[in-house]
């Protein structure tokens, strides 16, 4: 059998990227928008939880809108260091 | 079958019979479930695994801890585990070897993706934590030039996936890879580079190689098997890489785009911050048709990562720092890629100031740059047990007069006790050094030195033999 990924875990890692890409080009403006240190829970390609003291805490405030399998699941940032 | 071994799968099959790898059939997560299973592993010990059902791959196979530990890394190097790390820096101190053969055929570009066809999706890639998405490939070896030179350096990056064909890796400007990368930045070209995944256990254990700048890793391959690597040159650059390997990602680092990073369960134990990072676009994949993906646990040692890493450090460290030093006796990496280090000197010959004089000679080349914690000991005990180290902490220790300070070191970038100075500082670090030697004459109290500890007899050994014979002994 030739090796390979299944459609199913290939659109789950696709809509992972999604999120991720989102996150990346909003970076900024969700490091003004929320408090440094806070975790918040991207689906979709939206914040769907915010303000929360632990990564666990923003996936139970996420509720439904939380998938395990695709969410982004982030600690606000303070400095991003760039060493180039 | 033996060594030396050529690929990964001699490798393995060398394992499963010597009865040294298990197979798993049962469908495991690749979120958490495999890594946690691997740090296990680390922490209880066990065998290499080979899952042979993977989550959303059919046809993959993935394979970790091969190389845990010092047994199944002195059978893959070839040399006694008893005498590891002399015999290993014997073998480095002969210098590199024959140059590799290159080979117009080669079992890792079986299969070819380029353009459109170009999808790291289909790489089953195991999740360290729970929060990571996107996956991390955390065994890939990346290979890249110096455009000034023959030097081709190599080392194990995390490498974050951002798409179905790019990634960033992180490096440091003082790393030989950042260095080689400024060097692309000042002459206004791409780098490329080339990913290898899935190697032999000798060319995955000389990625960990701390060799000196201008030293590739891998011209010491031949040197530990004797014989010539077989390499393939890549299909969209001028890199050579193993003819064997498993899977190889080709691509380039361009100079300006960057990319937010992060974060990685990085090997001091703690969640790595955030970086922009330059991204490396993939310009082709070759993999053999079926692939074995060779995963590497990293986070919280011990890990597989961190046993490979000790081991090379060690015997790199003995090699070096005895030529200035011929009173060492061994090096142990007790802990996060050596920024605890112990090192022994040979037992009567301590004398007024040698200890610092070793201090230094580890502090003063590029290998005791991550050493922060230095535990000088002698060699009547085994230094690469911690519990004998503390042991001479407690009995030849005493703080006020055995502790020496090297004050104003640079310190790594991931060491999360580090003070944060912000973007582009780097911090600074000191290192302390524990002298746990005895004290040198005279003494003054009033019983006659000499530790406490029976001889092991031959009848003493044999009764241990049976009584464990006698009792199912877990792991």
């Amino acid at each position: 059998m030739e090796a390979s990924v299944t459609p199913e875990y290939r659109g789950r890692m696709l809509q992972i990227f999604k999120n991720r890409s989102w996150l990346d080009q909003n970076v900024d403006s969700i490091k003004s928008k929320y408090k440094k240190g806070s975790w918040i829970v991207i689906t979709g390609e939206r914040v769907v939880a915010s303000g929360a003291p632990t990564g666990r805490e923003a996936v139970k405030a996420a509720g439904a809108d939380f998938d395990p399998e695709t969410s982004i699941v982030f600690m606000v940032p303070g400095d991003i260091s760039q060493p180039f | 079958m033996g060594f030396p071994f050529v690929s990964l799968r001699d490798w393995t099959d060398y394992l499963g019979s010597q009865g040294l790898l298990a197979k798993n059939d049962q469908q495991m997560k690749l979120r958490n479930d495999i890594s946690a299973l691997s740090k296990q592993i680390a922490d209880k010990g066990g065998p290499a695994v080979l899952h042979t059902n993977v989550e959303g791959h059919p046809g993959w196979r993935i394979l970790h801890d091969s190389l845990t530990d010092k047994h199944k890394q002195a059978i893959a190097l070839g040399i006694d585990e008893k005498s590891f790390v002399r015999d290993f820096a014997q073998k480095m101190a002969q210098g590199p070897g024959m140059p590799p053969v290159t080979v117009d055929k080669a079992p890792c570009q079986e299969r070819v993706f380029t353009g459109a066809d170009i999808d790291l999706t289909m790489l089953p890639l195991p999740m360290t934590t729970e929060f990571e998405n996107p996956p991390y490939i955390t065994s890939g070896i990346q290979l890249e030039k110096d455009p000034e030179s023959d030097w081709v350096n190599m080392a194990i990056r995390r490498l974050h996936l951002k798409s179905p064909d790019s990634f960033c890796g992180l490096y440091s400007p003082l790393t030989h890879g950042g260095i080689i990368y400024k060097r692309y930045i000042a002459q206004g070209k791409d780098m490329h580079a080339s990913i290898v995944i899935g190697v032999d256990p000798v060319y995955f254990m000389l990625s960990q190689l701390p060799a000196g700048p201008g030293e590739s890793e891998a011209s010491f391959w031949s040197t530990i098997t004797g014989e010539p690597l077989q390499v393939v040159k890549c299909l969209t650059n001028d890199l050579y890489v193993p003819a064997h390997a498993e899977i190889v990602i080709e691509g380039k680092i361009g100079l300006t785009t960057r990319i937010f990073e992060g974060p990685f369960s990085e090997f001091p134990g703690y969640m790595s911050g955030y970086y922009s990072l330059p991204l490396f676009k993939v310009t082709a994949v070759t993999m053999r048709t079926d692939p074995i993906y060779r995963f590497l646990y990293q986070g919280r040692e011990p890990g597989e990562g961190h046993q490979i890493s000790r081991s090379m450090r060690e015997a790199t460290t003995f090699s070096i720092i005895h030529k200035a030093v011929p009173e060492l006796a061994d090096v142990a990496v007790l802990s996060g890629a050596s920024f605890t280090t112990a090192m022994s000197i040979v037992k009567g010959s301590n004398r007024q100031g040698l200890v610092l004089e070793l201090a230094k000679a580890a502090k003063g080349h590029h290998l005791g740059r991550l050493i922060k914690n230095l535990f000088v000991c002698e060699d009547d005990l085994d230094i690469h047990n911690p519990t004998e180290v503390m042991w001479a902490m407690s009995s030849r220790f005493q703080g006020e007069r055995d502790i020496l300070l090297i004050n104003d070191q640079p310190c790594c970038f991931l060491d999360p006790s580090a003070p944060s100075l912000g973007r582009g500082q780097s911090p600074k670090t000191s290192c302390y050094v524990f002298d746990c030697t005895e004290a040198l004459a005279p003494y003054d109290e009033p019983y006659t030195r000499g530790t406490a500890i029976p001889d092991m007899t031959p009848a003493a050994k044999a009764a241990y033999d049976r009584i464990l014979s006698q009792i199912r002994v877990s792991p």
